[in-house]
C-alpha cells in the first residue's frame, strides 16, 4: 500500500503514539515506528512535529488527564452528603486511583514517572501535574493540628510510585493487598 | 430593507437612526477587512451567540463600541484627504498619553490603534484571521510573531490603512513593535514616520521603580519627548491640561473596570465569564478615536447587570466551581474560556489588565508626565522581574481564585526568566499556576481539539482539590 502524504491533524499522531506506548512499551516509541504505524514517511511526520520528545510530552499529558480523571471520579464516589472528605480518606482514595492507573497502563506509568531523567518534569505545561498527592492535599496548616503535611505527602508519593513500579517490573510479587496494607499503615501513622 | 449588515447592527442595539446613518459605512468597513455577507451571518447566528453572552446589554454595547471604532478606522483615508492629521499608537502602552493628543487636536486629528482594534474584532466576533494570513511573506506566523505586528504590516501592505503622519511606537514594553515600524518603512514606497520611546530595563531585581525619582523622571522625559516629536510632525501641541484631562478620563474608567474585575471574580457564583470580562479589560491599553463615551456606557451597563445577577444569585457555574485567574484571557480565541466552562471551571480576571492597591495610591508628583510615568512603573508588568513577582502576588491575594493560567504568548515572553518569576509568584501567593501553550491572537497552530485534553486535566485537578478543600472549614 502506498504511503500517505498527509496526516489529518496532530491528534492523529498523538493517538497513534499513545497506542504504541500502551501496547509495546516506551522503548517502541520512535519516529520510525510511529511513521510506519501511520503509513507515512518520517519526513512527512516531521512536517507536523518537531521531534520525538514533542510526541512523548503529549503522551505524558494524556496520561495525566486519565490519572486526574480517575482521581476525581474516585473522590466523587466517596463524597458524603455534605461534601466532607478527610485528608486520610483522600490519601487512600487517590492511592487507589494511582495504583489502578499504574497496573492498567504500566508502560504509560513508566513513561510518566521513570524515564527521561526528569526532562518533562521541568516542562511548564507538564510540571504542575507531578506530585499527585501534594498537589491535591497539601495544607500548610493541616486540620488535624499536624502542621504542614507537604513532606508526608511527598513521601507517600515516593512510596506508592516505588511499589507500583516494582509491581509493574515484576521485581517482587507485591499484591494489591500488600500495596494497600503498606499505604494504609503509612497514612494512619502520618495523617 | 434589512440586510445582513443592518441586522448585525440591530443585534448590537444600534438605533434605527444610527443604522441609517452608518449602515453603509459599516458594510464598507467590514468588506475592507475581508468580511463578506456570509461572515456577518455566521457571526450573528453562530459565533457570537456561542462565545459571547449577548443576553447582557453591556456586552452588546461593548461589541458595538469596537464596531464604531472599526468604522472610524476605515475612514482614515478620507480623514487624510480632508487634511486631518493621522496618528497611530501601538499596544501595550499607556492610552492616556495618546488620548491627550486627541484632546489637543480634537476633530482635526485621528488618534487610535487600528491593528489592535481590528485584531480584537476579527478573531473574537468573526473567527476570521484574514489579516494575519493574507500575506505571510513578512512576519510569518510560522516564525511566531505577534498578531498585532502581523496585522499592522498586512494592513499597511494591503493599504487598508494609509500611512500615518506619525506612529508613536511605545517601546517601554514591546521590543518587536519598533522593529516592525522599521521593516514597514523599508518596504513602504511612501514615508512611514515613526517615533520610538524606550527606556533601559536595567533596574535592580526587586527595586520599586515607581519610588526611584530619577527613573520616574527619565520615563517622564521620554513621554514628553514623544509629545514634542509628534508636535514636530503634526503641529499639534499637547499641554499639561490635556494630559491631566486624559489621565482623569482613564483613571475614572479604570476604577470602574477594577470594580467589575473584583465583583465578577470575588462573587460566587460567578456572574459573567472570562471572555466578557476580557472584552472590557482591553480598554486599559487602548485609545479609541471615537472616545470613551460608548465604552463607558457599556461599562456602566455591565456593572449594573452584574450587580443584579449577584443579588439574584445567578451565575455561569454552580456556587463552588473552581475559578482561574488568567494572565491575559485570550478573547481572540474565545473557545478557550468556553472550553474551561464546559469542564466546570471559569476564567476570571486578566492580571495583565487588572490592578492592586498600589495602583490606586496617591501620586508623589504634580507634573502630569511624572504622574504618567509613575502610573506606568506601578504596573506589575512594566517593571523588573523581582518587583513584578512581588506585585503580582499582592494582586492575586485580592482575588478569590483557585489557580492562575498563563500562556498564549508563545511568540513573545515565555523565556526562562519569566518561568522563574512564575515560580516566585506561586511561592509568594500560594496559588497554583498552570501554563497552556498557545497564541493569544489566532489558533492556527493551537487547535481546540489539541488543547481540550490539557484544559480537561486542569479542570480535574482543580475540581479534585475543591472536593478535598471542604474539610478546611
Amino acid at each position: 500500500m502506498a504511503r500517505r502524504k498527509v496526516i489529518s491533524n496532530k491528534k492523529e499522531i498523538f493517538d497513534a503514539a499513545f497506542t504504541i506506548v500502551d501496547t509495546d512499551g516506551v522503548n517502541a516509541l520512535s519516529i520510525r515506528h510511529l511513521s510506519g504505524y501511520l503509513n507515512v514517511s518520517s519526513m512527512t511526520l516531521y512536517n507536523y512535529i518537531e521531534n520525538i520528545d514533542e510526541v512523548k510530552k503529549e503522551v505524558i499529558l494524556e496520561g495525566f488527564r486519565r490519572l486526574y480523571r480517575n482521581g476525581y471520579e474516585a473522590l466523587l464516589s466517596i463524597r458524603k452528603y455534605d461534601g466532607w472528605i478527610r485528608i486520610d480518606e483522600g490519601c487512600r482514595v487517590l492511592a487507589g486511583a494511582l495504583y489502578h492507573f499504574g497496573v492498567a497502563q504500566p508502560h504509560l506509568f513508566e513513561l510518566m514517572f521513570c524515564t527521561n531523567d526528569g526532562k518533562f518534569r521541568k516542562d511548564p505545561e507538564v510540571a504542575p501535574f507531578y506530585g499527585f498527592f501534594h498537589n491535591l492535599l497539601h495544607r500548610k496548616s493541616a486540620p488535624n493540628g499536624n502542621g504542614d503535611n507537604g513532606r508526608a505527602l511527598n513521601m507517600l508519593g515516593h512510596i506508592t510510585n516505588y511499589m507500583i513500579i516494582e509491581r509493574i517490573r515484576g521485581v517482587n510479587n507485591t499484591t494489591e493487598e500488600d500495596y494497600f496494607e503498606h499505604v494504609n499503615e503509612y497514612i494512619s501513622k502520618m495523617f | 430593507m434589512d440586510t445582513v449588515y443592518t441586522s448585525f447592527l440591530k443585534m448590537l442595539d444600534f438605533s434605527d437612526d444610527e443604522i441609517t446613518e452608518i449602515g453603509d459605512d459599516w458594510k464598507i468597513a467590514a468588506n475592507a477587512i475581508g468580511l463578506v455577507d456570509k461572515d456577518i451571518e455566521f457571526a450573528q447566528n453562530v459565533w457570537i451567540p456561542q462565545y459571547w453572552d449577548i443576553s447582557m446589554k453591556g456586552v452588546r454595547l461593548c461589541i458595538a463600541a469596537y464596531i464604531r471604532e472599526l468604522i472610524d478606522i476605515l475612514k482614515i483615508s478620507e480623514f487624510k484627504k480632508q487634511g486631518k492629521k493621522i496618528i497611530y499608537g501601538i499596544s501595550p502602552s499607556q492610552p492616556a498619553c495618546y488620548r491627550a493628543i486627541k484632546l489637543a487636536g480634537g476633530d482635526d486629528i485621528y488618534v487610535g490603534y487600528p491593528d489592535f482594534v481590528i485584531a480584537n474584532i476579527l478573531g473574537p466576533f468573526f473567527n476570521k484571521q484574514s489579516l494575519f494570513s493574507s500575506d505571510d511573506t513578512y512576519l510569518s506566523d510560522k516564525c511566531r510573531h505577534c498578531g498585532l505586528n502581523r496585522t499592522r504590516i498586512n494592513m499597511s501592505l494591503n493599504t487598508i490603512i494609509p500611512n500615518p503622519d506619525v506612529i508613536w511606537s511605545w517601546g517601554f514594553f514591546c521590543d518587536e513593535g519598533r522593529k516592525t515600524e522599521e521593516l514597514i518603512e523599508c518596504m513602504s514606497d511612501n514615508q512611514w514616520n515613526y517615533i520610538t520611546s524606550v527606556m533601559p530595563h536595567d533596574a535592580a531585581f526587586g527595586e520599586q521603580e515607581d519610588k526611584n525619582t530619577e527613573r520616574v523622571k527619565y520615563l517622564a522625559e521620554e513621554i514628553r519627548h514623544g509629545h514634542r516629536s509628534i508636535e514636530e510632525h503634526t503641529g499639534i501641541s499637547v499641554t499639561a491640561k490635556h494630559m491631566f484631562d486624559a489621565l482623569k478620563e482613564y483613571s475614572e474608567c479604570i476604577r470602574k473596570l477594577d470594580e467589575l474585575n473584583k465583583l465578577v471574580t470575588n462573587s460566587r457564583p460567578q456572574p459573567i465569564g472570562g471572555n466578557e470580562l476580557g472584552l472590557f479589560g482591553n480598554i486599559v491599553g487602548l485609545t479609541l478615536n471615537t472616545g470613551l463615551d460608548y465604552f463607558n456606557e457599556a461599562l456602566d451597563t455591565i456593572l449594573d447587570e452584574v450587580k443584579q445577577k449577584i443579588e439574584n444569585n445567578e451565575g455561569i457555574l454552580p456556587y463552588d466551581s473552581p475559578k482561574l485567574g488568567c494572565h491575559f484571557t485570550p478573547i481572540c480565541v474565545p473557545w478557550v474560556d468556553r472550553t474551561f466552562l464546559q469542564y466546570g471551571v471559569s476564567l476570571t480576571f486578566s492580571s495583565h489588565v487588572s490592578f492592586s492597591k498600589i495602583n490606586f495610591l496617591p501620586f508623589d508628583y504634580l507634573d502630569p508626565y511624572m504622574i504618567s510615568a509613575q502610573i506606568w512603573l506601578r504596573n506589575a508588568n512594566s517593571v523588573n522581574l523581582g518587583s513584578h513577582a512581588e506585585r503580582m502576588s499582592e494582586m492575586l491575594k485580592e482575588y478569590d481564585i483557585d489557580g492562575m493560567l498563563y500562556g498564549f504568548f508563545s511568540f513573545d515572553r515565555w523565556l526562562g526568566t519569566s518561568r522563574m518569576t512564575l515560580e516566585m509568584i506561586e511561592e509568594k501567593s500560594g496559588i497554583q499556576h498552570f501554563y497552556l501553550e498557545g497564541d493569544y491572537w489566532d489558533d492556527r497552530n493551537y487547535k481546540q481539539e489539541d488543547r481540550a485534553g490539557r484544559i480537561e486535566t486542569i479542570a480535574y485537578f482543580l475540581k479534585s482539590k475543591k472536593l478535598l478543600s471542604r474539610n478546611d472549614g
